[in-house]
């Protein structure tokens, strides 16, 4: 096995060699985008960007376009298997875009164009050979919105493992309770599975839709802001579930959230205007940012 | 600029203005609804209105009876009838006086003694021919005809309606007694009568007199005999001056044909004695009274391909007392009889219903008849004369006769027929069974939605959920606008283009049923196998010029295969195969044609509900879906079908109900005849192309005019249930997702 240390370096070094090479065809990119309006920003310190040990995920040089318009710049980042990383960053900078990339949803929105490459333990997603039925299972989302399907709790449940081919009743029954229990909500709904979904509270579907991303077994559960509807109590509830799945299953998670982030990630990655400017651990980007942009944000001097 | 916001007064009157407006506004709307709903109402309650009185009982005015000893008769009377206007009156004594009464003035007007020489020969029997007819009989064996025409006297004002009587016509028997059984005919238009007698014995002798075109005179009987079967106790005749019925002491029903001669057909009737037989108005139905006051209806059915015979057809409440004398109406198929308690009883053949029975307290009843144009009931006793105004103008109309079926004239079994062309004076009755009408709705309807549905749904789905939007954003519209597209067209483009078209290209409609879906089928099969790199170059849902030229290509194999398909399978014509092969027929303008031509017009609009609905589907849904590795069949399937379905349940509804009340189409494009076979070849007739042929045609209050307005009813009812039903369902689901 390779030392942590040693594949970091490894990494770090090659991404720090495609960084300086791009660097001229993105600012290029950026004065035609911006026209003749003044790059505000300071110029990209190297450094601001970690990479983490053991990456499932990784992001390569991508840029998305919305049509005409480009909403993410030459990202580039790592994700940690089994742990958590939070994205943040100003509302519209490309957060959701990009959590949305990893697992393909993007391929909905007609006019979408993304240049550059991400990788899924080691292999490329966006091959046109790729079979994103599988990737899509491989990689579970949970939505800003909760979206239960106007089905029973136990159909929602069990919606997953039937798509992809379980149908014997014992094992989706067994399937049920795990995926309920692990996200907490077993003790709650286990005399009503029968009854819709849409009954529940707020706080109960969006937990719902995190035990049935859980049911498929994913690797990596993607969070875009999955407590911004709920209450403090749901919300540490649903943080308190985070903690508990990390264990298992590598986290993506969106956040305005500040609190939430430093409470519950290992690694926070800073988004401003489609360009990932800071990304560190996050004891360490919240406490010693490196960009003033970063650290503008995070203590709310933001305007 | 800022006076209108800082001071308080003006503050209060912008804020007056606008609860002002607010009232208006809602004033407005409020009064509109009313106003819709008031209109609907009004529409319900005008046809309720217009068919309510099919639902109204024959009823019967108290009897009138004479006061003037002299006129309106005390006396004992043999034979009464009355004319048009129910304003003369015949009646006949005993003496074999024949008195003309002004109805209303209670005088005498003429009268005639109609048998001349009647010293030793009393009469035996007088009975009512008709209108314009008595005949008598004499204990002597002789039975006069006394022929009469009422004539209107326009001279004077107001108009007086006189009589004029014919030359008696008498008929003399060899056996100088008098008939154990008779009866005459009397043939107006050609002033012919029939005279038929029986002995003892049961001997038959009929005589015909014709009267010379020439001389006017009568000519000579030509007289046919029949061979004894059995004693009889009475006789009926048709007016076709051919056909007798004899009843039998044991109760059977001998039938001969003046023309024909020989034996008779020979019927059992099941009546333990009959006591009078007579024919309804058209000589088909024998109405058979019994000495237990027993009433049944017999007519001729076909026993075998050549044979006629009679049958029992149904039997009617019983009569208090023995049937003792019957009057059949000259309209319609309702007659009355009379007992030998003096109890009257008003029946109607085809709806087998007896009204009511009445008491004229006319004494013993010997004569009893209903008036020329059914509005009054006359009766001749030992008592006199009593008439009563009868009211039954819809007679032919009962729940059952509209509802279930019915026996006709002319049909080996009970049948549900609409035929509402029936003439009065022909004795051909109306049919007004609503079960083939409905029956046709539903098969226009449901022929209509097989076809309509699953391509419309289908349509919507492959729309809304895979097909490019900017597409869909062009065909939405169009498929809409194909909703605009008056019916009429498409009746006409149908009737005159597909029909014709269809009836030589059937075959390759088959084919196309087949072939189409494969097509579609091998050509998504063949866009898989295109190699995902070139296939990635196209947007989602640029297959469908794939499926386009895929449909194309199909319907143009179709038409190649077309004639060596129909050769193959068919023999070479389809409709002559359909005729042949499957022994059934085959019309040009089918069911098939309806279907098609109907799917134009219903297809637009469960689109665009069904659309919708698909449409509706929250997308987070569908994200959820994919998100959890579904893929779009998946998704479409398993959570947007399921979640539209109730819209698409209500846009199908919808659908129905446009199918329902479509005319144009069904009228133009089937030839409406009103049978009932499910048979995709050939037509049927809608309640809707009822209205719109008869409509016009139908006299204002006739009961053909309110089982029209009956038809209008069920129609907007059924209409009004199924949109109801499917607004019921809309919203519901609108609840039931108001949380997603
Ligand atoms: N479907 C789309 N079509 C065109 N532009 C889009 C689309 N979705 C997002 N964008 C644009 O892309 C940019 C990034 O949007 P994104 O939703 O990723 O932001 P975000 O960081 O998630 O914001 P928020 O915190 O408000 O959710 C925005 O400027 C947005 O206007
Ligand atoms: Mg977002």
């Amino acid at each position: 096995m390779l030392s942590d240390n040693h594949e970091s370096e490894g990494v770090e070094a090659k991404s720090q060699t495609e960084r300086t090479e791009p660097n001229m065809p993105d600012e290029s990119l950026y004065q035609a985008g911006r026209g003749d309006r003044k790059p505000r920003q300071q110029p990209r310190s190297p450094s601001a960007i970690c990479v983490p040990p053991d990456p499932i995920v990784s992001i390569r040089k991508l840029s998305l376009f919305y049509g005409a318009k480009q909403a993410l710049f030459d990202i580039s980042m790592e994700i940690p298997k089994r742990k958590i990383t939070a994205l943040i960053g100003p509302s519209g900078c490309g957060k959701s875009t990009l959590l949305r990339c990893v697992n393909r949803l993007n391929d909905l929105i007609d006019g979408v164009r993304i240049d550059g490459q991400i990788q899924f333990e080691g292999t490329s997603i966006n091959e046109p050979t790729l079979d994103i039925n599988m990737l899509r299972k491989r990689i579970g989302m949970v939505f800003q919105k909760s979206n239960p399907f106007p089905k029973s709790i136990r159909e929602n449940i069990a919606f997953g493992p039937r798509i992809h081919g379980i149908n014997d009743k014992a094992t989706l029954d067994e399937i049920v309770e795990k995926s309920l229990r692990r996200a907490a909500l077993w003790d709650e709904v286990k005399d009503r599975l029968g009854e819709s979904a849409l009954g529940m509270s707020g706080g109960q579907q969006q937990r719902l839709c995190i035990a049935r991303a859980i049911a498929v077994e994913p690797e990596v559960i993607l969070f875009d802001e999955p407590c911004s509807a709920l209450d403090p109590v749901a919300t540490s509830k649903i943080e308190d579930l985070m903690e508990e799945l990390k264990q298992d299953y590598t986290l993506l998670v969106v956040t305005h959230n500040m609190q939430q982030a430093s409470r519950v990630s290992d690694y926070t990655a800073f988004f401003y205007l489609g360009k990932l400017i800071e990304y560190a651990q996050t004891e360490d980007l919240f406490t010693r940012p490196k960009m003033k942009q970063t650290e503008d944000y995070i203590s709310g001097r933001f305007g | 600029m800022n006076t209108g916001f800082v001071s308080s007064p003006q503050g209060a009157r912008t804020s007056a203005r606008r609860l002002r407006a607010d009232k208006i506004a809602r004033w407005v709307v409020v009064a509109g609804g009313l106003g819709i709903i008031a209109s609907i109402l009004g529409i319900l309650a005008f046809l309720l209105i217009e068919a309510s009185p099919l639902l109204i009982d024959a009823s019967l005015s108290p009897w009138k009876r004479g006061t003037n000893t002299s006129s309106f008769g005390t006396k004992p009377v043999l034979a009464v009838v009355v004319d048009e206007t129910k304003t003369r009156a015949i009646h006949l004594d005993m003496d074999g006086v024949a008195r003309v009464l002004k109805v209303a003035e209670e005088e005498v007007q003429a009268e005639k003694r109609i048998v001349t020489d009647a010293e030793g020969a009393a009469i035996v029997e007088a009975r009512v021919i008709g209108s314009r007819a008595m005949a008598i009989a004499l204990a002597d064996g002789r039975i006069v005809v006394q022929s009469f025409a009422w004539n209107e006297d326009t001279s004077r004002i107001p108009t007086e309606i006189t009589v004029e009587f014919a030359e008696p016509v008498v008929f003399t028997s060899t056996s100088k007694k008098a008939p154990a059984a008779w009866c005459a005919a009397f043939d107006p238009t050609t002033g012919s009568s029939l005279v038929v007698s029986t002995d003892a014995t049961g001997a038959v002798t009929a005589d015909v007199v014709k009267i010379n075109e020439f001389t006017g005179e009568a000519d000579e009987p030509d007289r046919v005999s029949f061979d004894a079967v059995a004693p009889l106790t009475d006789i009926a005749l048709g007016r076709d001056l051919d056909t007798i019925v004899g009843a039998t002491k044991d109760s059977r029903l001998l039938h001969w044909s003046v023309e024909r001669g020989g034996a008779p057909d020979i019927t059992e009737t099941g009546v333990r004695e009959i006591a009078h037989i007579g024919f309804l108005l058209g000589d088909q139905s024998l109405i058979v009274g019994g000495a237990g006051g027993e009433v049944v209806q017999f007519f001729p059915t076909r026993a075998s391909s050549e044979q006629l015979r009679l049958t029992k057809i149904r039997s009617f409440e019983s009569m208090p007392a023995r049937i003792r004398t019957f009057g059949a109406s000259h309209r319609n198929k309702a007659f009355v009889l009379a007992d030998e308690a003096g109890n009257v009883g008003y029946f109607y053949g085809t709806t087998g219903v007896r009204s009511f029975v009445a008491t004229p307290d006319v004494g013993e009843i010997a004569s009893v008849g209903i008036t020329p144009k059914g509005d009054g009931i006359v009766v001749g006793g030992s008592k006199g004369v009593a008439m009563a105004k009868l009211d039954d103008p819809h007679p032919e109309a009962s729940f059952d006769a509209l509802f279930s079926k019915v026996w006709y004239e002319g049909y080996d079994e009970p049948s549900y027929e609409w035929e509402s062309s029936g003439g009065a004076a022909s004795g051909f009755e109306p049919k007004f069974s609503l079960i083939p009408l409905i029956f046709g709705t539903l098969k226009a309807t449901i022929f209509s939605m097989i076809l309509a549905i699953p391509l419309a749904v289908l349509g919507a789905m492959f729309v809304s959920q895979f097909m490019h939007p900017r597409l869909r954003g062009l065909i939405k519209p169009a498929i809409e606008i194909m909703a605009a597209m008056p019916s009429v067209i498409l009746g006409f483009v149908a009737a005159l283009w597909l029909a014709p078209l269809l009836e030589v290209g059937f075959a390759a409609f088959l084919l196309m049923l087949v072939v189409l879906p494969l097509s579609v089928i091998a050509a998504g099969a063949l866009w898989m196998k295109v190699p995902a790199r070139i296939r990635g170059r196209y947007a989602m849902g640029s297959e469908i010029f794939v499926f386009v030229i895929a449909i194309a290509v199909g319907i143009g194999i179709c038409i190649l295969l077309d004639d060596p398909f129909e050769s193959l399978l068919f023999g070479g014509d389809f409709p002559t195969w359909v005729r042949e092969t499957l022994g059934i027929p085959y019309e040009q303008k089918n069911s098939v044609v309806i279907a098609i031509a109907m799917s134009f017009a219903v297809v637009p609009i469960i689109f665009s509900i069904s659309e919708d609905a698909f449409s509706n589907v929250p997308r987070n849904l569908v994200a959820g879906s994919l998100a959890l590795g579904a893929n779009r069949w998946q998704t479409v399937t398993r959570v947007v079908l399921p979640t539209a379905s109730p819209g698409i349940f209500s846009a199908t509804m919808v659908g129905f109900g446009r199918a329902i009340g479509e005319t144009m189409i069904v009228l133009m494009a089937t030839g409406n005849t009103a049978i009932m076979e499910w048979n995709p070849f050939n037509g049927f007739r809608t309640l809707s192309a009822n209205i719109a042929t008869e409509g016009p045609e139908t006299p204002v209050g006739s009961t053909h005019y309110r089982i029209l307005f009956l038809t209008a009813l069920l129609l907007f009812v059924l209409t009004f249930l199924i949109n109801t039903l499917a607004e019921v369902v809309r919203i519901r689901l609108r609840k039931r997702y108001a949380s997603l």
